[in-house]
């Protein structure tokens, strides 16, 4: 979409938020960098907002991404408090993104250790076949410290019997 | 007259702008390039005035297809298909 005169919008950094008219259609455009929020949680966000908006991104640094936002239902031009409003929610609404995916990238191995433990339940036991041939007598996993060995077996007394 | 319409093509997928506008060809004629950086759109009425100011139509044509071509891009990424995006980017714009 081609741009053209951009204009500071008060109240709101200047060198991050622009009024600028997209095709002759007056809009706002937000400057994100993208070291500091993830291209997924720029297009998240800017996915909830195509309903109400037309978003267009760019890229005017290698560094950053430009979200242009014009509003669907305004006259040729709309009120600077709407796109203020705008450009707000659509902040706020980055930053959720921006923490639900960061959110997510931590708990991953939790998450699909859960989705895997229900998937396996929701296959059933195995059947009689399946068991016959599994291998019990492989160790499930190794223990140098004694830490799955049960309370009788580390503890148990030893009989006088054996040869020291 | 005619809108412009540039999509960077590391942030739009060819294969998405593609199918943005083959959605919106019945209400403009579209001509469409390659860049190094963007695939170029250009969006314009057949019957319009090519000296005037974007017409509503086109100015409504031009920011819907941005958001389809946006939304068929979050769809990509969100299925992981980044082969199938590195290989639109590579074939370009249909």
């Amino acid at each position: 979409m081609s741009a053209h005169a951009s204009q500071a919008v008060g109240g709101l950094p200047a060198g991050l938020v622009q009024l600028q008219e997209l095709h002759g259609a007056q809009g706002i455009a937000l400057e994100i960098q993208t070291e500091l929020f993830p291209l997924d949680a720029i297009f998240g966000a800017s996915f909830t907002f195509i309903d109400r908006a037309f978003v267009f991104l760019d890229r005017p640094k290698e560094t950053s991404v430009r979200v242009h936002l014009t509003l669907k239902n305004a006259a040729s031009a709309p009120e600077l408090n709407a796109l203020r409003s705008l450009v707000g929610e659509f902040a706020n609404e980055l930053m959720a993104c921006a923490f639900r995916l960061r959110i997510t990238e931590e708990n991953r191995a939790t998450l699909e250790s859960i989705t895997m433990q229900a998937i396996a339940g929701a296959m059933g036991p195995p059947t009689l076949d399946e068991l016959e041939d599994f291998d019990f007598s492989e160790e499930p996993f190794e223990d140098p410290l004694g830490i799955a060995m049960s309370w009788e077996e580390k503890y148990a007394k030893k009989s006088k019997e054996e040869p020291s | 007259m005619s809108v412009r319409i540039r999509f960077r093509r590391d942030l739009y997928p060819g294969a998405c702008v593609d199918e943005a506008l083959q959605v919106y060809a019945p209400y403009v004629a579209t001509t469409r390039k390659e860049s190094p950086d963007y695939w170029e759109v250009c969006l314009f009425e057949q019957d319009g005035d090519e000296d005037g100011p974007p017409s509503k139509k086109e100015r409504r044509v031009a920011g819907e297809v941005s958001n389809f071509a946006l939304g068929l891009t979050i769809r990509a990424r969100s299925r992981g298909m980044s082969d199938e995006l590195n290989a639109s980017d590579s074939e370009g714009l249909r």
